[in-house]
């Protein structure tokens, strides 16, 4: 049995606050569960991949968010508890049909999950997705450590039962990626089927029923606004150390993984304060008389939150309108900054320049500077995988291009090709942009356009801007990267796999099948490793009028290599024949595979970084790499 | 020589993808829930396998925050020498560093034409600098005990050998029995005893 299911109310254990989370949805009889990865959130899509049969939950990896979404929003409107859970990125897919569940509202707890990056740890943007809670008049909660998290989700599917709505249940990367200790509560069993009561009048928006759900919406708001008041996850927290004593009384209202920096703060720095904290778990509705009173016992309110000022602008205005003479500081004067994550140091940065700007003087402690020599510090980005079939296939169409085209990118490892020397990446805005841009610059650039996709990608959301770049006559040629994973997120399947989110054999969609079904007249498959043949197809690609795609076809190296070692295989590696190599540096130039390195200006491939590709073989003009030469054979 | 700093001890694992960090927390974290120390990770994924920087922070004790004020650590796990110079702002005069010697070059060095700092420089100024600095090549050791990949236990053997962490020797054995798959078991323990020697009762 997986430690997760395990059946032992009581038991404490450490876990991952994703697990926490998956941990806390088998307990409280989750039935449907669905997502598409994205880190922060991909753990726990993977842990329910490995548990959901067992558990007796249907789980899913959807197409994208929206699907995922849909999928649990029904299975709660007809009556199980349901489970859908993303990157806040994908909320935005996911939006649509997120903003009109508001309006039917579920019957069974549906709790929904954005995990947010602050920081953009693995993201393209810093979106702050709790004023999605403020738009939609759905509820939030934001746990601040995996064991609040755990106990939050029980309270979120309550809620969400209660009030008959969806409830959001917003983390950040340090709450999802932050191990602690958990207490094992009871599993209650999934749902078995339901019948579906039919109510078109409540679940058919249709304008005439959707202008009735919306006054029902408007009606529920101030209630779940009375729960915020009286909410659990609402409390007053005074610091037990330092700060209890001091002229100014000092109100700091946060919520989130800010609470824990703000504490780290207030029980180790002595700022001479009488400090109080309200934290909020519960941040939408946000409680006004709780804020009220809290603030008119403080002689000044600090809001402390990562990203934008959600709390900030709510807590002014509520005093206002209540005549409550505190003054509120936070991020618009500059106190706290809006954009990357917070840490303690931050935060104690933020509470001494508001405290100082009220006439205080504090000294922080400042660490005793140590006076380094300068040393070289090269950088170390992320890099495409020693053996990735997607450097081989950049190769290849830059020598198909010259270089002269337009690249755009999509999301997924080949990002990463936007380095040089691939240097393959002109245009990313989201999932599946690669396909769309490629229509409009093909009508305006005076370049070739080639646009790339992954396979995970291309099924998220690549397949609608392919049809339409069939029926508007668009001309570029897209190449789909099918390296038979979605890698990036942590190896997850797709449609185009034989398996699904269960673990069942599932009917694998075919890429070739979808883009000729669409129309794409010119469809090429080719194994990027390869790397003539390869130019080749792109060659042809480029020649062909319209859109044409390339499907380079070739298994993740990371994924290939792991099974490979379960397996204890050993390919034979590569080396450089230092005898032929002319230092022509062609290969550290064109193709830099993270196993070469120099020494002096000789080449050299470092066997334990090499995974075999053979590609470099095609690369050197001199036939100066190769497989190892001294175990002759073979493996 | 142990310093423990305020309530916690805040051990900052720096390194590479790959390199198993992750393993090593979880080792920890196997060691403090048997003992029933209150213990914070905090990780960043993500992009990491990719070859990218990985920091890990391991707060053991009465604290709820995953991060420390003040970058208050009170032992850094490097992995790669470059990457403990890169860190080397969360560093007091009394932390103490345990290194590995062995460099893994970034594509930025290896095609990109940058320099890469000469490990023995890394070790020279941590130990100017600081007052226990404990340097080994964990690939040798890792090697000795029979797989290469086990560097990151030759780590923890290391780490527990400075007798910070609040688990005894046998206690951290045990640990390592909890997480690593049985297969392999022997190796690194035999890996976690050379670590452990490497610094046990060593002045750094």
């Amino acid at each position: 049995m997986h430690p997760i299911l395990e059946d032992e109310p009581g038991k404490k254990m450490l876990a991952l606050g994703n697990e926490a989370i998956t941990r806390a949805a088998i307990e409280a009889g989750v039935t449907v569960a669905a997502t598409y990865p994205g880190t922060p959130s991909s753990e726990i899509g993977n842990t329910m991949h490995k548990v959901a049969k067992e558990a007796g939950i249907y789980f899913e990896f959807s197409t994208n968010e929206k699907v995922a979404f849909e999928t649990a929003a029904a299975a709660a409107v007809a009556g199980v508890r349901a489970f859908s859970f993303m990157k806040h990125v994908g909320l935005n897919v996911a939006a649509d049909a997120f903003m009109t569940l508001a309006y039917t509202g579920v019957r069974a707890g549906y709790v929904v999950l954005t995990a947010d990056d602050p920081s953009c740890h693995s993201s393209q943007n810093e979106q702050d997705n709790r004023f999605f809670a403020k738009m939609s008049g759905v509820p939030m909660v934001e746990p601040s450590s995996p064991e609040e998290a755990r106990q939050m989700m029980h309270y979120a599917f309550e809620l969400s039962e209660r009030f008959q709505m969806p409830v959001l249940f917003r983390t950040t990367t340090r709450m999802n990626h932050v191990r602690g200790i958990i207490e094992l509560g009871k599993i209650r069993k999934p749902s078995g089927r339901v019948h579906f009561e039919k109510d078109p009048g409540r679940f058919v928006t249709v304008p005439a029923n959707a202008r009735k759900r919306h006054l029902s919406l408007l009606e529920i708001i101030p209630r779940m606004q009375n729960e915020s008041e009286v909410s659990p996850f609402n409390r007053v927290i005074v610091p037990e150390k330092k700060n209890t004593i001091g002229s100014l009384k000092l109100g700091i209202i946060t919520s989130g993984v800010s609470y824990n920096y703000v504490l780290e703060v207030l029980n180790n720095i002595e700022l001479g304060v009488e400090a109080r904290v309200l934290k909020l778990g519960m941040t939408s509705p946000l409680p006004d008389d709780m804020i009220s009173e809290f603030s008119s016992e403080c002689d000044l309110i600090l809001t402390v939150e990562e990203g934008e000022m959600y709390l900030e602008e709510y807590v002014k205005a509520v005093l206002k309108e209540r005549d409550v003479p505190t003054v509120v500081l936070g991020k618009r004067d500059g106190h706290f900054p809006r954009p990357m994550e917070y840490n303690p140091d931050i935060v104690a940065r933020g509470i001494v320049s508001a405290l100082e700007g009220e006439g205080m003087k504090i000294d922080l402690p400042v660490k005793e500077a140590i006076d380094w020599e300068t040393l070289p510090e090269p950088p170390r980005p992320p890099v495409l995988c020693a053996g990735c079939p997607h450097r081989a296939t950049f190769l290849a169409v830059r020598r198909a291009t010259k270089g002269k085209a337009v690249y755009p990118n999509d999301i997924g490892c080949y990002t990463l090709g936007i380095q040089p020397p691939q240097s393959t990446g002109d245009l990313l805005i989201c999932m599946g942009s690669s396909v769309g841009s490629a229509g409009g610059l093909s009508r305006v650039v005076d370049e070739p356009v080639i646009s790339f996709i992954g396979d995970s990608t291309f099924f998220h959301s690549g397949i609608a801007p392919l049809v339409n770049a069939v029926h508007n006559k668009h001309r570029f040629v897209l190449n789909i990267m099918d390296n038979a994973t979605t890698a990036m997120t942590g190896h997850q399947p797709h449609p185009g796999l034989p398996v699904d989110g269960m673990g069942d054999e599932a009917p694998a969609i075919s890429i070739e099948k979808v883009c000729k079904g669409v129309g794409v007249e010119f469809v090429k498959t080719v194994n990027p490793l390869n790397v003539k043949e390869t130019q080749k197809a792109f060659e042809e690609a480029l020649a062909h009028e319209g859109v044409s795609v390339v499907i380079t076809r070739s298994p993740c190296a990371l994924k290939l290599e792991r099974e490979l070692r379960k397996r204890n295989i050993v390919r034979t590696k590569y080396q450089v024949y230092q005898d032929k190599c002319t230092r022509c540096d062609t290969c550290t130039r064109i193709f830099a595979c993270p196993a070469f390195y120099k020494i002096g200006d000789e080449h050299y491939i470092d066997p334990d970084l090499c995974w075999s590709c053979g590609v470099c073989e095609q690369v050197c003009p001199f036939g100066a790499m190769g497989p190892v030469r001294e175990e002759k054979g073979g493996e | 020589m142990v310093q423990i700093n305020r309530d916690a001890c805040t051990i900052q694992i720096v390194g590479v993808g790959g390199q198993g960090a992750l393993t090593v927390s979880k080792i920890i974290g196997a060691a403090a829930v048997k003992k029933g120390t209150p213990i914070i990770i905090s990780e960043i994924h993500g992009m990491a396998q990719r070859g990218g920087v990985v920091q890990t922070t391991i707060r053991l004790g009465e604290v709820i925050s995953p991060l420390p004020f003040g970058q208050d650590v009170t032992v850094m796990v490097g992995f790669e020498p470059l990457e403990v110079y890169r860190a080397r702002s969360q560093l007091t005069m009394d932390t103490i560093v345990v290194m590995s010697t062995d460099p893994v070059r970034p594509v930025s060095v290896s095609s990109g034409g940058q320099r890469y700092p000469e490990p023995g420089a890394v070790v020279e100024e941590m130990k100017k600098r600081l007052k226990c600095v404990f340097p080994l090549s964990a690939k040798a050791s890792a090697r000795t005990a029979g797989n290469e990949r086990v560097t990151n236990v030759v780590m923890l053997g290391a780490l527990t050998g400075t007798d910070v962490l609040p688990f005894s020797y046998e206690e951290m054995r045990s640990a390592v029995g909890k997480i690593v798959p049985s297969r392999s078991l022997e190796v690194n323990l035999k890996a976690f005893d050379i670590g452990y020697n490497e610094t046990h009762g060593k002045k750094a």
